[in-house]
């Protein structure tokens, strides 16, 4: 299993579905290897996952 | 004279599986002759009666002698069995029903290209069951390796227990040694082994995955906001390498949450001598970065510059 690094990013509660999509898309175009939010009672938050450079 | 030609075939296939010894030698002593002899030794001079008669480092290290000889030979015999005996076996067996199933489509038919199609297939059954034993056979060497391993780590321990006195290592300690040597050699002992194994490379790969938080406010997420940051990683995309290597040793925009990740990510800083490196970091940065109206102009002026 390749070496990864995940980010966590809460965002307010009422931030959209639009802007949580793009958000995701932004990240993807940075480089990351995937990323997803889930929604809590209090917040939404955004998991992005990224490779660790240098390893397989 | 088609009944003729197909049984003589089958015979032939036969006849080559049982000339394959496969796996392993035969061993080169009569295993069941000695077994017996170390058994009925065993019996009459060391058992745990007669050791708790006489109590004594040399005593506890003779019955382990005798166990250890005995352990060893029915282990011989064991894995003997598993890597060459049950493997002919499951061939002969798979060999043996698609050469009769063949047998009986061949034996009505009248013309020569079903004859020939059926010959066929008994040449293709027969690798079938060939290559699903040298997987059989793969597996089988894996578990022996476990066990063999296994048995090693054990029987270092029991050796070095015969070197200490009874306080040192005490006979109860040597039995449960043993038990464990014998445990070690079986299936469930090396899937345990294989487990355990694969359990911590599990956890050393759950090691290496870090996780960093920030958190976020409704102006991170306006569109004109996102707008900026997605154009920023266009011009990213088209900087020289002098520039892209520039900004990212120096950033115009730091906190530390995104330097947090950038060493998490790139612990080697490869980003400071590899073009593709440095691309994918800055981008991170201008990703993760603040977009108050201050950081975001202060990335556009600095790539702007370049």
């Amino acid at each position: 299993m390749p070496a990864t690094v995940t980010t966590k990013e809460l965002f307010p509660i009422t931030t959209s579905d639009a802007s949580i999509q793009a958000e995701i898309k932004l990240r993807i175009k940075a480089g990351a290897i995937r990323s997803w939010s889930e929604k809590t009672a209090d917040s939404i938050i955004l998991y992005t996952e990224w490779n660790v450079l240098g390893e397989q | 004279m088609q009944r003729l030609v197909v049984s003589t075939l089958i015979c032939l296939f036969l006849s080559g599986c049982a000339n394959f010894k496969g796996g392993m030698p035969d061993l080169p002593f009569d295993a069941e002759t000695e077994l017996g002899i170390v058994k009925d030794k065993l019996k009459d001079e060391v058992s745990v009666k007669s050791y708790y008669a006489a109590p004594t480092p040399i005593n506890r290290n003779k019955f382990i002698s005798y166990r250890l000889i005995i352990t060893n030979i029915e282990y011989l015999k064991y894995i003997k069995a598993m890597s060459a005996e049950e493997e002919q076996l499951h061939s002969a067996t798979d060999v043996l029903i698609v050469s009769l199933n063949v047998a009986a489509s061949a034996v009505n038919p009248v013309n020569t290209k079903t004859i020939i199609s059926s010959l066929s297939a008994i040449t293709a059954g027969t690798r079938l069951a060939i290559d699903k034993n040298t997987y059989f056979d793969k597996t089988m060497s894996a578990l022996i390796s476990a066990m063999n391993a296994q048995r090693k780590d054990v029987l270092t321990r029991i050796i070095k227990g015969t070197m200490s006195n009874l306080d040192g290592y005490p006979f109860e300690q040597a039995l449960t040694d043993l038990n464990d040597y014998y445990l070690a050699g079986s299936l469930p002992g090396a899937l345990t082994a294989i487990q355990k194994d694969a359990g911590g490379k599990e956890a050393q790969a759950d090691a290496k995955i870090t996780q960093l938080m920030a958190t976020r406010d409704a102006a991170f997420v306006e569109p004109v906001v996102q707008n900026r940051v997605d154009t920023l990683l266009d011009r990213a995309s088209k900087l020289p390498d002098a520039s892209l290597f520039e900004l990212v040793k120096a950033p115009p925009v730091t906190d530390a949450f995104v330097d947090s990740v950038v060493s998490a990510r790139d612990p080697k800083k490869l980003r400071e001598t590899d073009k593709n490196m440095a691309l994918t970091i800055l981008k991170m940065r201008i990703v993760l970065s603040q977009r108050d109206d201050k950081s975001l102009v202060a990335w556009e002026a600095a790539i702007k510059s370049m």
